[in-house]
């Protein structure tokens, strides 16, 4: 059913970049997600469900990922696709489902343990989903008149609600690029300790196949200064460093404020300027304007490392993982990924 | 430039109130001299503050409304609302028109209608470009 798809989509993806790609597949938009749901029950309107379906399977393919590279050669990756289109995946209500996602009950029934549930091909590379249900801690306000005898202590009373949500896992092979890419969401609101429990189950299942050792996951602390230097390579929306004259400082720019770069926004210049030795950046998010027609493509990548200094070479904090966020569709991801490859040089048999 | 010279005249030769025409006045001169990278978010908050000693809020936000949205205007006018997580989330001019048209906020990432664009919405400006 259409509003099943569209429920899914509403779990996955922002409304601002959902909107224009449901329009595309003939959903009839209202004035946010319960009103065009409104909409297509009460229009039934013909849809591309193989449209809406995309979207759905975009969204958790590329969607708003963790992403850790990991160095492979030319036989090995071959060895790691054959091994996942060799896979013989389980039937489960998950992967009977897919690409949409499981009721609430279903939903509770499904563990916290990564299972797989479908492999998928494109002209990009190969990869085996896998999901998992995740248990998320989502702050709320508790209306004052609700609890009697608080209100005369307390101005604001806030409780925490661990509600589970559905989160899926991706481990891909590109065609192009002699990598491993081990992808998890990073929905708003998963703790960095879940993050990282997550992307080590996805890292202990990737191992369990048996294809070939998996190294260390690519440096990529290299790239921050590189976006930061380019000025030219997409916008600076934040960035965190520290300077000689002891501050530490992080600086974005507005949400949604348009095409306004932090490397040239004028308090950073002039802070800059005022220095005589060069700011050290250990946390970059760089963002992309994409236009096709009318439609509009915001690609982003956050590199974040704790702090200016680490194990890595030179002394330099090492970043492991990349997150990969406002990617509609697998062209942007492919996209950021590419520049990230650029920006992090790796080696041409990486690439 | 010209656009600004001209909303200046326009000012001068006005029927406005005199608090309100001394207010868009000097709001014209100001925004003359602003950088074009300073003026891409002018909060209420920040333009009463600045002209706090010499006009009442209601006079400032006459003068905005002039400078916004008259046939000469020299700003855009739009909101933002302040998520728990991400901060001030800027609406576009156009989301902030929708918005005030129809008395219903969505919000951007989420989709979910907040209801009263009123309650949750703080006015900002910006220079037309």
């Amino acid at each position: 059913m259409i509003s099943d798809i569209l429920a899914s989509i509403r779990g996955r993806v922002s409304w601002t970049a959902a909107r224009p790609l449901m329009a595309n597949c003939g959903v009839p938009i209202g004035q946010g997600w319960d009103k065009t749901i409104d909409r297509v029950l009460n229009e039934s309107p013909t849809c591309d469900f193989e449209g809406l379906n995309q979207i759905l399977l975009d969204s958790i393919l590329c969607g708003n990922k963790y992403t850790r590279l990991h160095n492979l050669s030319v036989e090995t990756r071959q060895a790691w696709q054959e091994a996942i289109t060799e896979l013989s995946l389980p039937s489960t209500k998950a992967s009977e489902a897919f690409p949409k996602l499981l009721g609430a009950n279903d939903l509770s029934e499904l563990g916290t343990e990564l299972v797989p549930v479908y492999v998928h091909h494109n002209e990009d590379g190969l990869g085996l989903v896998l999901t998992a249900n995740y248990p998320m801690r989502r702050r709320e306000q508790i209306p004052l008149n609700s609890l009697d005898g608080l209100s005369d202590r307390f101005d604001e009373v806030h409780g925490v609600v661990i509600g589970p949500v559905q989160v899926f896992a991706v481990l891909w092979i590109p065609h192009h690029r002699d990598q491993l890419e081990l992808r998890v969401d990073y929905p708003k609101g998963m703790q960095q300790d879940d993050l990282l429990g997550l992307h080590g189950q996805l890292f202990t299942f990737a191992k369990s196949l048996g294809v070939s050792e998996i190294g260390s996951a690519i440096d990529l602390f290299p790239a921050v200064r590189r976006f930061y230097d380019d000025k030219n390579e997409g916008r600076v929306i934040e960035m965190n460093f520290v300077t000689t004259t002891g501050g530490q400082k992080n600086e974005k720019i507005l949400r949604r404020m348009g095409t306004v770069d932090q490397r040239s926004e004028t308090y950073h210049v002039g802070g800059s300027n005022a220095l005589s030795d060069d700011i050290k950046i250990y946390r970059i998010h760089v963002e992309w304007l994409i236009v096709e027609d009318s439609s509009r493509f915001l690609p982003s990548l956050f590199l974040s490392a704790a702090g200016p200094s680490g194990t890595g070479p030179g002394g330099n904090p090492k970043i492991t993982g990349a997150t990969i966020g406002g990617c509609s569709r697998a062209a942007e991801y492919e996209f950021v990924i590419d520049k990230l490859g650029q920006k992090a040089q790796l080696t041409s048999s990486d690439l | 430039m010209m656009e600004l010279k001209a909303a200046k005249n326009r000012i001068e030769t006005s029927n406005l109130p005199e608090p309100v025409r001394s207010a868009s006045r000097q709001l014209a001169d100001w925004l003359t001299n602003l950088p074009e990278a300073e003026g891409r978010f002018l909060t209420f908050s920040h333009i009463s503050e600045r002209y706090a000693e010499a006009f009442k809020e209601e006079e400032l936000l006459a003068a905005l409304s002039l400078l916004a949205r008259s046939d000469f205007a020299i700003l855009e006018v739009s909101g933002y609302l302040d998520d728990h997580d991400e901060g001030p989330m800027l609406l576009s001019p156009s989301e902030y028109r929708e918005a005030m048209a129809s008395g219903v906020l969505v919000h951007p990432e989420t989709g979910d209608d907040l209801g009263n664009p009123a309650d949750f919405l703080h006015l900002y400006f910006a220079l037309r470009s």
